[in-house]
């Protein structure tokens, strides 16, 4: 009896710790493990981190050379002062990681497809799907050529390895305590870093910037259009299309045959086999409304009479932020600007010489081509009239809590196949191989490296040359009063004729691999107006001897230049209003045409709602409410009209809002509008104002007992979402306008995630804020410090100090590491 | 009395002490061996147990708020799916140290009794 009570007791005792010290499933419900994270000394209640945060005076640290400063200001920006170059890396690599450790290694395993290691418990089949794609993606694999690329090259090798011995010396200090709360949620360790992680980072961002390319959808809005009505849709260049980023009329400094020039402009048939939709893509990294602002005014230009330059990326908000700021100092660097964590260098930014910054280059380098197999064993294909054999990538993927899956993809000339039966494309024909310019070697983490230590104009093309993928819009001021812009990428050389959507494969005829070089990218150089800039529009006008495609902007990079070209006398607090500028030009083209086109009894009960968009002055302010009336009515516009998509099983690419509103405007008439469900034929006029009818309708019953709810930052509720998710660790209805096609592109979901401004007036003065905080921790202070002056429109001076005296006497707080 | 007051202080400490060195679970063992050796008393050990770690527990934590964001506790027991509020953060975490607490207590005590 005495033995019986003691083992119940005991075996309750053990029973009860174990399930807690255990994740667990219950149904399809994930169950961290809850003792672990509620112990007050070790769990969760450890990552509160006290707001005055007090950073250890002196730490040891195996692998450094010499003595690295780091000097935390009142943001948290570290500030890192070492004897060498690699100490500096190294101490960079340290400081990033223990600030956002978890983000970078989360980011790097979505990027190799290895999320089922860790998330397969709490998301289930989702995840693995998200991994299957990765692989077939050829994430992993591209990595991996680039990071022997890196380690080929004895600098970009010595600053990857550094950083990542950085990253691995902090991962081994840590204990259970003081691992960032994500592990403890989901109840893993962090690994090691390396190089390839790094290489990871990289591509991750090159997905998240090229994976939008639209040829599925195109090619499929041939088989739903006809082709005059697709071409015009989707034309290369729009009519009108204006402000390209090398202004119209600049001479190209180099030959091309014309017959490799914008000649055949129409998709090539798309094969007989095919007679469905091509199938739905999934791209996981990309938001809608993906792109960026730099411009860059020269002194004649400027109050000051100096050069200054700005950049406003555009991209998902998350917190922990993307960015990371950091002051980087060696004999031989002294930078500043926003890094990327899990890259070495600072990614938009400036020294003492130069600034630069980055815009996405938006040109479509992934192509698509249909594989024609022997026969279903897939181990030949049809190539130049022979068949060719296969080879099979066998790609493990390991899954907590379960038996591994190997995938294999199946390789080809063409590039890997991505689609195929087992995924994706349940009913659909073919197979498709994907071809990308990231799987060229390149070294991007080189152009980095040597444009944080460039001084002028010679050395920036040469960081430049390095630069393969994800094709950017770099652009550059130099404190000699040069200013300059580049789209660098490696683009292909497109044979005559090639549009993009499906290429036809199984021929060398339409397949290329061919580089245009990098010469020959778009450039230009103190052009006469003063200014360069660019917001993700065509590089160039149609006069380029190269083919290209792409989804590109026709409302923000024109609102830009008119106002660069308007004014002179530029300073800081002008660039600053200039950056926030919410003016829509989207509505002031489309909103007195679509007034044209409605009557007076389409308002009937709500003249209140017309009057606030007559006196609209266009500008898309937080607490306006014209903004909402227009978004919905568009919104609801565009779907009316391009109802020929409803139920289309396969990718969708609706045209862009340019196209539609020339649409709109030359061909009213267009039997495009014709709704297919109605009996009657509508034209323009009619589906604007049934749109405005549907508009209307949601407004009233959004606006229902809430009258503030159409405030414009109501309607669209901004927010800045954390990475997996969790509620309680994001932010909602951000009190902030703009729009995307703005220049302040603050949408739902992404918005401009690093301003900065540098002047280089006395010496450089350099502003800047993102919209999150130094830290990734949900229990610092730090962890979204800065969303709200971001909202508001205000900035931080960026402390660029001369030295580290100048840095200890600006009251931050110093740290010493040593070996 | 004593004895009680004895032993619930030093598991107190004991195991506050340890758990900056080993994972949480030590809070399963130190009761159980304070009580096995001093208070081999079932009713009393597990009160002894539980108003150890349970205090403990609370104090830490206490601690821990004092300096920190509340707002950010709040949080956490929303992802624990608790109502967002940090009391219940609070609460959850004093009543499952001192559960487990209490049952080491008890288990220790029940085998200190099956010595002959």
């Amino acid at each position: 009896m005495k033995f019986f009570k003691f083992f119940l007791s005991a075996a309750i005792l053990t029973a009860l710790t174990v399930l807690l010290n255990n994740s667990f499933k219950v149904n399809t419900t994930f169950v961290p493990p809850l003792g672990k994270l509620v112990d007050p000394v070790n769990g969760l209640w450890a990552n509160m981190e006290p707001a005055e945060l007090q950073f250890q005076k002196a730490l040891k640290l195996e692998g450094l050379d010499g003595e690295v400063h780091i000097y935390w200001d009142e943001r948290l920006v570290p500030h890192v002062f070492a004897q060498t170059t690699r100490d500096m890396f190294f101490a960079q690599g340290f400081v990033t990681a223990s600030m956002r450790l978890w983000q970078m290694d989360f980011q790097t395993r979505a990027a190799a497809g290895r999320l089922s290691e860790v998330l397969y418990p709490t998301m289930g089949e989702k995840v693995l799907k998200f991994d299957r794609l990765q692989r077939r993606n050829g994430m992993l694999a591209s990595a991996r050529a680039s990071a022997a690329e890196m380690m080929k090259d004895p600098l970009t090798a010595m600053v990857a390895q550094a950083y990542s011995d950085g990253i691995n010396a902090y991962i081994a200090r840590l204990s259970y305590r003081n691992l960032p709360l994500e592990y403890k949620l989901l109840n893993y360790r962090p690994e090691k870093w390396s190089p390839l992680k790094s290489a990871l980072l990289l591509k991750y961002m090159a997905q998240m910037l090229t994976d939008n390319d639209g040829d599925l959808g195109i090619a499929n809005a041939y088989k739903l259009f006809d082709k005059e009505d697709a071409d015009f849709l989707y034309a290369r260049f729009p009519q009108g299309t204006t402000d390209p980023i090398v202004p119209s009329g600049t001479p190209w400094n180099f030959d091309v045959p014309r017959d490799s020039a914008a000649s055949g402009d129409s998709l090539p048939a798309a094969p007989a086999a095919v007679a469905g939709f091509y199938p739905e893509m999934e791209n996981p990294l990309y938001f809608e409304g993906i792109g960026s602002n730099n411009w860059a005014v020269t002194g004649a230009k400027s109050k000051s009479g100096k050069p200054i330059l700005c950049n406003d990326p555009h991209l998902a908000l998350n917190l922990p932020s993307i960015w990371f700021e950091i002051q980087l100092c060696s004999p031989e660097y002294n930078v500043y600007g926003a890094s990327l964590p899990g890259s070495p260098c600072v990614i938009s930014g400036f020294n003492s010489n130069i600034a630069w910054g980055v815009t996405n280059g938006t040109r479509d380098v992934r192509d698509w081509y249909e594989v024609e197999w022997k026969d279903a064993s897939k181990s030949e294909y049809k190539w130049n009239g022979a068949w060719e054999r296969t080879e099979f990538e066998q790609d493990t993927i390991y899954i907590k809590g379960k038996d591994p899956l190997v995938e294999r993809i199946p390789i080809t000339r063409m590039g890997r196949v991505v689609y195929e039966d087992s995924l994706m494309t349940e009913g659909f024909g073919r197979d498709l191989a994907m071809n990308w310019t990231a799987f060229i070697p390149a070294n991007e983490l080189k152009t980095f490296i040597l444009m944080n230590k460039a001084m002028n104009h010679a050395d920036y093309i040469t960081a430049l040359d390095n630069f393969g993928c994800p094709a950017q819009n770099f652009v550059f001021a130099c404190a000699n009063g040069d200013i300059a812009i580049k789209q660098q990428g490696a683009h292909l050389k497109y044979p005559a004729g090639t549009r993009w959507g499906i290429l036809k494969g199984g021929s060398s005829e339409s397949f290329t691999s061919e580089v245009i070089p990098y010469s020959q990218n778009p450039h230009v150089l103190n052009p006469a107006r003063g200014f360069v800039s660019s917001a993700n529009q065509h590089p160039t006008d149609s006069t380029y001897p190269y083919i290209y495609d792409g989804m590109f902007e026709h409302y923000r990079n024109r609102r830009i230049n008119y106002l660069l070209t308007q004014n002179s006398g530029m300073d800081v607090e002008f660039m600053k209003t200039m950056q926030n500028d919410n003016y829509n030009t989207i509505a002031s083209e489309y909103l007195p045409l679509m007034l044209s086109y409605v009557t007076p009894a389409d308002w009937s009960g709500h003249e209140d709602r017309l009057n606030v968009l007559k006196s609209w002055n266009y500008f898309n302010d937080a607490e306006q409410v014209a903004p909402a009336i227009f978004e919905s009515w568009l919104r609801h516009f565009k779907a009316m009209t391009y109802d020929e998509w409803d139920g289309v099983k396969g990718e969708k690419q609706l045209p862009g809002t340019y196209s539609t509103w020339l649409l709109l405007k030359n061909r009213p008439f267009s039997k495009v509008f014709d709704m297919k469900n109605t009996a009657a034929t509508e034209d323009g006029k009619a589906i604007c104002r049934l749109s405005l009818a549907r508009a209307l309708a949601e407004l009233d019953s959004l606006s229902k007992g809430q009258a503030d709810a159409l405030q414009w930052y109501k309607f669209k509720n901004t927010s800045v979402q954390h990475i997996l998710q969790l509620k309680p660790f994001s932010r909602f209805g951000i009190r902030t306008g703009g729009n995307y096609s703005v220049i302040n592109a603050c949408s739902d979901r992404w918005g401009p995630s690093w301003r900065m401004i540098v002047s280089f007036e006395d010496g450089v003065k350099a502003y800047g804020i993102y919209p999150g905080g130094q830290s990734g921790n949900p229990g610092s202070a730090y962890y979204a410090s800065m969303i709200e002056d971001w909202a508001g429109g205000r900035y931080y001076e960026l402390k660029f100090f001369k030295n580290a005296d100048e840095a200890a006497a600006a009251g931050t707080q110093h740290q010493k590491y040593f070996h | 009395m004593k004895r009680f007051l004895i032993t619930t202080i030093l598991t107190a400490l004991a195991a506050f002490g340890l758990e900056w060195l080993l994972p949480w679970w030590i809070i399963a063992i130190v009761p159980f061996v304070f009580c096995a050796f001093i208070l081999p008393k079932p009713g009393q050990a597990f009160l002894s147990g539980f108003l150890a770690i349970g205090l403990m527990w609370a104090g830490t934590a206490a601690w821990r708020m004092s300096e920190g964001n509340p707002e950010f506790v709040a949080a956490l027991a929303e992802v624990i799916t608790l109502p967002p509020r940090a009391s219940w953060f609070f609460m959850a975490t004093v009543f499952a140290g001192a559960l487990i607490g209490g049952l080491s207590g008890l288990s220790g005590a029940l085998l200190a009794k099956m010595r002959p």
